[in-house]
């Protein structure tokens, strides 16, 4: 069931609040763009919109390709006739499993494996033996798009996080020393989508990002003693 | 896909303050500082690149092979194959491994000569888009190709469409209009809209600077009384076109048809890291625009798009 809580007005409110209520420097358009920009970020980094889509037809015999349903960002798990398939990569099945492009289950049997090509494609291993089994994606699906009626599907505690991010992506035009305080908020942002995708934070690139250092808490030798107070 | 190019185009105004005092509305920009040329240019730049960095949209196709044939052409569409297997005459499918030249020189002496099932694929010095494997085969097969395609470009360029008096057959009345390229692909980009212009009766419209691309078969111009509905278009092949120095005339009712929508080639989400991109291509180009900071800035977010997609992608 959705959150029924905050609406875009609502959440254009929150933004104005942090802004001084500045309406002239950042048009509602604008913010509303932002905001946008924002939920679709959060998606992304911690894939908080999820779903889980029917494939039209289920399973066909002998096909190990199968495209992802439009909508879905990107996939996270897959089942069939509900048994959940394994996950797995075409580098695994490539190397692991030479053959598996022209192996199909035995009669009785169902596909053991799923493996994401990209996100618009995915294959499964083997394929399947008869087909018109029944095949379910699930995964992060696009976030909401805003809009002036309705709910979004956001719980209040992810608006701050939200805010947090619309507000520094908000500085950007503004330059200077505004925007550059502003970086502690978009580091702030990460570490809580890190939490939130663990994934992230076996990035080292993500680490840095979130201001996390990899360098050693413990130097190699102790510096030199110097003259005076220490 | 649903986010359109303009959406992005739109928030690039926003971040640098190209609006003025109004709603952002690309094509229009408050300075000279950057043209919607450029920008639509860039956002094309950047597209293909992380369509390319994170091989986030493939696609499969098939290239059949011959006995004694090493080398093949990509697809005209292909920026990048991702992965390739080999196919024989029985079914049997094994993936091909991607090598270099040095390696099957100093790993396999004899394959220029040697023919047998192939087990590798490389294009280290081969024209553009063009593939080997190794060792040639020695019975016919099939190569399983999967690939990176090049994302739907805008087409900018085109000089506003200017009007002049002569006979046309259309009604008198506001037209608004898009210019959309046709190639062996099908329609695969298409310009902004243009409009609305009074044309017809005793006025026609002449579109100026169609682009040259040579891999055009044909341009369409679609054209209609409502924005960004418009239903009737006229084609001409690129021959014509260019016959007419590369203009195009609308002097007359079109075929019925509806102009695809410009979206990106990414999905809904990865939205912005395209925006971000086009930022920092902007403002890293030489002139008042330049501003390494923010420029840096924007280079780092369109990486972690990149990064994140690396990661979700790898399972």
């Amino acid at each position: 069931m959705p959150y029924a809580q905050v609406t875009l007005v609502q959440l254009r409110g929150y933004f104005y609040e942090q802004v001084d209520q500045n309406t002239t420097f950042w048009r509602t358009d604008e913010v509303d763009r932002i905001l946008q920009e924002s939920v679709r970020v959060f998606n992304c980094l911690t894939g908080f919109w999820r779903g889980q889509i029917t494939i039209a037809g289920g399973t066909v015999a002998g096909q190990h390709f199968y495209n992802v349903p439009s909508g879905m960002t990107y996939l996270l798990r897959a089942e069939v006739n509900q048994q959940p398939l394994g996950s797995s990569s075409l580098w695994d099945l490539d190397y692991g499993q030479p053959n598996w492009e022209a192996e199909s289950a035995t009669s009785g049997n169902l596909p053991q494996v799923f493996a994401p090509a990209g996100v618009n494609l995915f294959a499964i291993w083997p394929a399947s033996f008869a087909g018109g089994e029944s095949l379910v994606v699930e995964g992060v699906v696009s976030a909401p798009a805003l809009t002036t009626s309705g709910f979004i599907d956001l719980g209040q505690d992810e608006v701050e996080l939200i805010l947090d991010y619309a507000e520094h992506i908000a500085q950007f035009k503004e330059g200077g020393q505004e925007f550059e305080v502003s970086q502690l908020l978009l580091k702030e942002f990460l570490k809580e989508c890190g939490e939130r995708n663990a994934m992230l934070m076996q990035s080292s690139k993500f680490r840095t990002w979130m201001g996390l250092t990899d360098q050693k808490k413990r130097p190699m030798r102790l510096p030199d003693e110097r003259v005076g107070a220490r | 896909m649903t986010v359109l190019n303009t959406e992005v185009a739109n928030n690039v105004i926003y971040r640098v303050l190209e609006n003025g005092d109004a709603n952002a509305a690309f094509p229009t920009l408050l300075t000279t500082m950057f043209t919607p040329t450029e920008i639509l240019d860039s956002m094309n730049r950047v597209q293909q690149a992380f369509l390319l960095a994170t091989g986030m949209i493939v696609t499969r196709t098939t290239i059949a092979a011959n006995a004694g044939t090493p080398k093949y052409q990509m697809p005209a569409d292909s920026i990048r194959p991702r992965r390739l297997t080999w196919q024989d005459a029985g079914g049997s499918i094994k993936v091909l491994t991607q090598v270099d030249t040095w390696e099957l020189d100093n790993g396999k002496p004899d394959w220029p000569s040697d023919a047998g099932v192939p087990f590798s694929w490389w294009e280290t010095t081969l024209a553009q888009q063009q593939i080997a494997i190794a060792p040639t085969p020695n019975q016919i097969g099939q190569i399983n190709l999967l690939y990176v395609q090049l994302a739907q470009p805008s087409v900018s360029g085109i000089a506003a469409v200017v009007v002049f008096a002569g006979p046309n057959t259309l009604p008198l009345a506001n037209y608004f209009f898009v210019v959309v390229k046709e190639t062996a692909l099908g329609l695969v980009a298409q310009s902004l809209e243009f409009g609305p212009l009074l044309i017809g009766g005793t006025r026609y419209g002449l579109f100026s600077n169609i682009p040259q691309d040579t891999d055009a078969v044909a341009w369409r111009i679609y054209f209609g009384l409502t924005a960004v509905a418009e239903n009737q278009y006229f084609r001409q092949t690129r021959a014509v076109v260019a016959a007419a120095g590369f203009t195009m005339i609308i002097n007359a009712p079109g075929l019925a048809g509806i102009v695809p929508p410009p979206i990106l080639s990414v999905p809904d989400d990865w939205s912005p890291y395209i925006l971000w991109g086009t930022l920092a291509e902007l403002l890293s180009s030489d002139g008042p625009s330049f501003d390494p900071v923010r420029a840096q800035y924007c280079k780092q977010r369109y990486n972690e798009g990149v990064e994140l997609a690396n990661l979700v992608l790898m399972g």
